[in-house]
């Protein structure tokens, strides 16, 4: 086999030699150090093989023996290099792709990350990236230790991780710490306190001794249950009390809305520009000169995808969208659903838990814009479980 | 330093029976009727595909069979291939 192809490496040619003394050829090729092989003889010859090499140093030879050589085929490197010599292109794009090839396999093309559940990917990615890992970078660079050592140190929800580079994908896995489990801490003795100041209208005490009664007037801090009890026998056992008391409590409000403001509305023109991403590389791959004086732009982009990996070739587009800056002006009418939608908003969002007893609003104009201050009554539970001071 | 050529475990073998390879004669190896190493060749005096004729040092040695090919040559050593029905040595 070796053989095979150092000689299909070197050349060689089948060949018939006519004459009238073929063992004299072979003899003499012999003599000279010529190698023949699969030489079988015919009628008036023989015919075998020989290296291109050679053949041309057995001219004279065979001059000289009076036998006339002719080439039956031709085989090996020489005769197809030299079959495709004028297509030099050829041989350059093969070079050139032969580099390409020793580069970019050389280059990490996708990062894919496994076991995450808590840590973000986009997070994870970041880090990595500010480590020396991202797409396009040279893979054999890559301390692979040091990036494990940097990233668990730079992110402490992950407990263990391991960075591998299989082929041109560095695969990255990660194991997350355990969460500390909740320690129930409802169960030492301590107080139930007012949040806030109010007027109490309902309690429901289920462990500890009501201090308040309905409607009385409480303060914030101001004991409401009490933990310490008192037994039969005349000692005094600390309990953690536990109570929801509800009382109306007083809050104010103020809201502002301006009386001109600029407001930029969407208009249906749009302009896409796509790019092509290669690595780290984009090329520009539409024309669109169009351009607004006010627009928002969102990005996407597609990645080719192949066997779970993705690749590092897709088209980016950027959509332009025209936007129109608007001024606009209140009227009394307006700024008042303003103002009350507002309110709205902060009932459902900022006291989802309350209920809505009264709400007086007062708006006002100023110079620049309308003012609403609202008073609002809300009915709420104020309990708040504080912990005995050292001093009770 | 020059290495005896007789030193070799082989050539030990053939002293042992009495046999001088320095001698000139010929040296044929066999394999079955297909395949003749012949060491020690001056020369070709006859090549057809039933009958080759192979010179030495002191005797010319005729293969005849059939199909006979020469699967390689060199300067002292010559391999034949082929159906191989009778050597013959012709002093």
């Amino acid at each position: 086999m070796l053989l095979k192809i150092i000689r299909f490496c070197r050349g060689y040619v089948d060949f018939r030699a006519v004459g009238k003394f073929p063992e004299r050829f072979l003899n003499l090729t012999s003599r000279y150090g010529v190698n023949i092989w699969n030489a079988n003889p015919t009628d008036n010859g023989l015919e075998a093989s020989m290296s291109v090499y050679d053949y041309r140093k057995i001219r004279n030879l065979t001059r000289k023996l009076k036998i006339k050589t002719k080439i039956k085929s031709k085989h090996g490197m020489p005769f197809i290099i030299n079959k495709y010599k004028p297509r030099v292109g050829l041989a350059v794009g093969a070079v050139i792709g032969a580099v390409l090839l020793i580069i970019l396999s050389n280059i990490v093309w996708s990062i894919s990350i496994t076991g995450t559940n808590r840590v973000s990917n986009t997070y994870l990615l970041d880090v990595l990236e500010k480590n020396g890992v991202s797409v396009g970078v040279y893979k054999n660079n890559l301390d692979v230790k040091s990036i494990e050592r940097n990233v668990l140190l730079q992110i402490d929800d992950i407990g263990w991780m391991s960075v591998n580079i299989v082929g041109n994908t560095v695969s990255v896995e990660v194991k997350e710490k355990y969460e500390k489990p909740e320690l129930n801490s409802d169960t030492g003795p301590c107080n139930i306190k007012a949040a806030s100041d109010g007027v109490i209208t309902d309690i429901k005490a289920s462990k500890g001794v009501t201090q308040v009664l309905i409607g009385s007037g409480v303060t914030k801090g101001d004991l409401l249950v009490s933990g310490i009890m008192e037994t039969k026998v005349n000692t005094i056992q600390y309990v953690h009390a536990s109570a929801e008391v509800y009382a109306d409590v007083i809050y104010q409000k103020e809201l502002k809305t301006p009386i001109d403001y600029q407001y930029y509305s969407l208009t249906e023109n749009k302009t896409n520009r796509n790019r092509l991403l290669f690595l780290w590389f984009d090329f520009p791959c539409s024309f669109s000169f169009e351009t607004y004086n006010d627009f928002a732009a969102d990005l996407h982009s597609q990645n080719l995808w192949c066997n779970n990996i993705t690749l590092p070739i897709g088209i980016k587009t950027q959509t332009s969208h025209e936007v129109l800056k608007k001024n606009i002006t209140q009227n009394d009418k307006t700024a008042k659903q303003v103002l009350t939608n507002s309110a709205l908003l902060y009932e459902v969002f900022e006291k989802p838990n309350s209920t809505l007893v009264s709400r007086k609003m007062n708006i006002s104009k100023t110079k620049d814009s309308y003012i609403c201050k609202t008073d609002y009554i809300f009915n709420e539970n104020i309990a708040q479980t504080v912990d005995f001071d050292v001093t009770e | 330093m020059q290495k005896n050529k007789n030193s070799s475990p082989r050539n030990g073998l053939y002293d042992s029976i009495g046999l001088n390879l320095g001698s000139g004669m010929p040296m044929i190896e066999m394999l079955g009727n297909r395949r003749i190493t012949l060491e020690g060749s001056t020369g070709i005096l006859l090549y057809e595909s039933q009958n080759i004729k192979i010179n030495t040092n002191k005797m010319v040695v005729s293969f005849c069979g059939r199909g006979l090919t020469v699967r390689c040559i060199s300067n002292s050593c010559v391999e034949i291939e082929g159906y191989i029905t009778k050597v013959e040595f012709i002093t």
